[in-house]
């Protein structure tokens, strides 16, 4: 095992290398894998876990959120009812980090493997996906990760089912998995994720998901971000999306102490789109974050961003967006809006679109507003009988909709009933 | 029905209504009118119990209950039904839903049993076809995209689907063409009833043609500064509201 070098003696990080030290030889992986993991270590001893003088972090400081001292968790099973059980798909199930389940009845052409399994064989395929990185989440991930899902299409295939995650943190203790998705070229899939679980204490998954669009490729994506309670709960997705290949997803958040969601894109050849839209409700207590960077590299590639969100009691808020168009991404379609609620007066919402164009041939925009909600619509709903806390858990419901309106069905009614429970929760702060 | 004695009120500290009385009894039929500004739509506001309306003097009795001490939604469940002058879009909540939504609060607040849904949908397509509205047009966000006039009769949908004992009508004909208006009022003079009252104001006798009124009463600088039959309302028509606001 490569040796760990600290440099700053500060809790959480010492933390950290004590806990590899212990458990970092029992980690899955074949021998290559050992010293990136290491190296992804000193990387985050060497720079900190993230805090709120980075501008990536600005808003949200997990260094000061993240109480120190966590173990690894056990895979601890609680098995209640899953907001999206009523869905149809090749499902794989993950606990405290560890796969515990995946489909065994497959199409020819669909792979979806445990990652701990498939690093256990000898190829090298994967490893181009487990490097450390500038990123202290993505680093961190790396250090720990015990398993996750590796998921490959392959050329031309049509998944028709939909392949959906589960993952479930229920210990007041870590998880880091991490997840590979591959769609070869012209491959299509519906990919969906759901994140729940709440602990005793603080508990704290990091989920990094490195999703690969081969040309022509279609990825349709839906998350919904379910934890309850103190958990903290960080997903970084780097997204590199190819030549007329499209990423579509819809990001859903409510109910975690923390919650970040953090993507970054990368269009790397003519007529890549990406487009991403996120909804989130924040909550007494939570905090709510999406900070997306998307990186025009080619001509003629379009992005997205949408986000719609609410926030009540001491909840918190944060959309971040930056677009980077590089000069050869002639003829670039960049486009972000942001929107949001402020639906008592101590709740924070920060949204901070941004714009960095180094070519001069594109069409890009973006739009932001924060408002309260309507009071002559509070009063028609009202008016016509409609109690006030029910009238307005029906006006947040509405604007939310506006995101999962998007949703074909049958994914739309479990993500919207989800959301009305949330919401009533939410208003009544 | 309704008793309205000396009431005033002020709007962010401006006062509009300076002593109103005015008394509406079972199943009648009653017309406001005035001139622009002299608070018809803050009495439509605050009766229906519209935040920001300060009552600082005066009494509004609802059926032998202190109307004043009530919230929106329960004057709403008490059976007070306003039909807005400007009728406020609500985008992503469908027409039907917010109905079905809004009836089924009422009766709850009333302790009776919720509308069965097939009955529901039933009476909702009379109604509508009543007034005649599109299927379509029905189950788009309530009022988005509507024009002045669908949006009016949209009120009056409502107003159908709610049966309330009290309906105030705030310039629902403004905005309305000759043949809507002739629905409109249609479906107005359905609803009445021994059991349900009418308080119509309106700028325009033409609307008091096809829904005849008991009384008109004249508000001007905050307070009725005249009552009369039917005949006032041809009376103002020909003569306008000079004298009657000199005179107040
Ligand atoms: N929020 C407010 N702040 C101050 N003044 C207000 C406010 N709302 C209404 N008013 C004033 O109160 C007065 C009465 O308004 P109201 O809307 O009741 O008149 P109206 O009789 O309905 O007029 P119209 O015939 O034009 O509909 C007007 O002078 C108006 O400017
Ligand atoms: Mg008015």
């Amino acid at each position: 095992m490569a040796a760990v070098e600290t440099t700053a003696d500060v809790s959480h990080e010492s933390a950290l290398v004590a806990l590899f030290a212990k458990v970092g030889a029992s980690l899955p992986g074949a021998s290559w894998l050992q010293p990136l993991r290491a190296e992804a270590l000193n990387r985050v001893t060497r720079e900190g876990l993230p805090h709120r003088r980075l501008e990536a972090w600005k808003y949200t400081d997990l260094r000061n959120k993240l109480a120190h001292g966590f173990d690894l968790a056990s895979g601890k099973d609680v098995s209640d009812a899953d907001v999206l059980d009523g869905l149809k798909g090749h499902r794989v199930r993950i606990v405290g980090g560890k796969v515990v389940g995946v489909p065994d009845d497959v199409p020819d052409g669909l792979e979806v493997i445990s990652l701990a399994e498939a690093l256990g064989m000898p190829s090298l395929w994967l490893r181009q996906w487990l490097q450390p990185t500038d990123e202290a989440v993505e680093n961190l991930n790396l250090a720990f990760a015990s398993d996750g899902v590796l998921v490959r299409v392959a050329r031309g295939l049509a998944v028709k089912q939909p392949v959906i995650v589960r993952s479930t943190l229920s210990e007041a203790a870590m998880a880091h998995t991490r997840n590979v998705i591959v769609l070869e070229e012209g491959a299509e899939l519906t990919l969906i994720e759901l994140d729940d679980g709440a602990a005793p204490g603080q508990s704290f998954a990091t989920t990094v998901t490195a999703i690969s669009l081969e040309p022509g490729a279609r990825l349709r994506h839906l998350r919904v971000t379910a934890n309850e309670g103190a958990s903290v709960v960080v997903r970084a997705d780097t997204i590199e999306v190819g030549r007329d290949a499209s990423y579509r997803g819809i990001v859903a958040s409510s109910g975690a102490a923390v919650a970040r969601q953090q993507a970054s894109a990368r269009l790397t050849a003519p007529g890549a789109a990406f487009a991403r839209a996120c909804a989130y409700a924040a909550g007494e207590g939570q905090h709510t974050d999406f900070t997306m960077r998307v990186t025009h590299e080619a001509p003629h590639t379009t992005s997205r961003i949408v986000s719609k969100g609410v926030a009540a009691g001491s909840g918190h808020g944060v959309v971040q967006g930056l677009v980077v168009v590089r000069s050869e991404a002639q003829k670039s379609d960049s486009h972000q809006l942001s929107r949001a609620l402020l639906l008592t007066p101590h709740a924070e919402i920060d949204q901070k679109p941004e714009l960095e164009i180094y070519a001069d041939d594109v069409k890009c925009g973006h739009g932001a507003s924060i408002g309260a909600l309507d009071e002559s619509q509070l009063f028609y709903l009202q008016q016509r009988g409609i109690p006030e806390a029910e009238a307005r858990s029906m006006l947040v419901g509405a604007f939310l909709g506006e995101v999962t309106e998007r949703l074909p069905e049958p994914y739309r009614a479990p993500v919207d009933a989800w959301l009305t429970a949330r919401m009533t929760q939410v208003t009544a702060a | 029905m309704l008793d309205i004695k000396d009431l005033h009120v002020a709007v962010d500290g401006k006062k509009i209504l300076k002593g109103l009385t005015l008394s509406l009894g079972e199943g009648e039929v009653h017309a406001i009118m005035g001139p622009n500004g002299s608070g018809k739509s803050t009495l439509s506001y605050v009766l229906a119990g519209r935040a920001g309306y300060e009552v600082t003097q005066g009494s509004v009795t609802f059926r032998g209950q202190n109307l004043l001490e009530l919230n929106t939604e329960a004057r709403a469940a008490a059976g007070i039904f306003l039909a807005m002058q400007y009728p406020v879009e609500i985008p992503g909540v469908t027409t039907i839903n917010f109905l079905r939504t809004a009836l089924n609060a009422q009766l709850k607040a009333r302790g009776e049993p919720e509308v069965d849904a097939v009955k529901f949908l039933k009476r909702f397509k009379e109604e509508r076809e009543k007034l005649q509205m599109s299927d379509e047009m029905v189950k788009r966000a309530v009022n988005v995209g509507f024009s002045g006039g669908e949006k009016k009769r949209n009120e009056v949908l409502q107003m159908a689907m709610l049966r309330p004992r009290l309906a105030i009508l705030d310039e629902t004909d403004s905005g309305l063409d000759i043949d809507a208006l002739k629905v409109v009022s249609t479906g107005v003079n359905a609803l009445r009833a021994p059991d349900r009252s009418l308080l119509v104001i309106t700028h325009y006798q033409r609307l008091l043609d096809y829904i005849v009124p008991d009384r008109v009463h004249v508000l001007a600088a905050g307070r009725i500064a005249k009552s009369g039959g039917p005949e006032l309302a041809r009376e103002l028509e020909a003569r306008g509201y000079d004298e009657i606001v000199k005179a107040a």
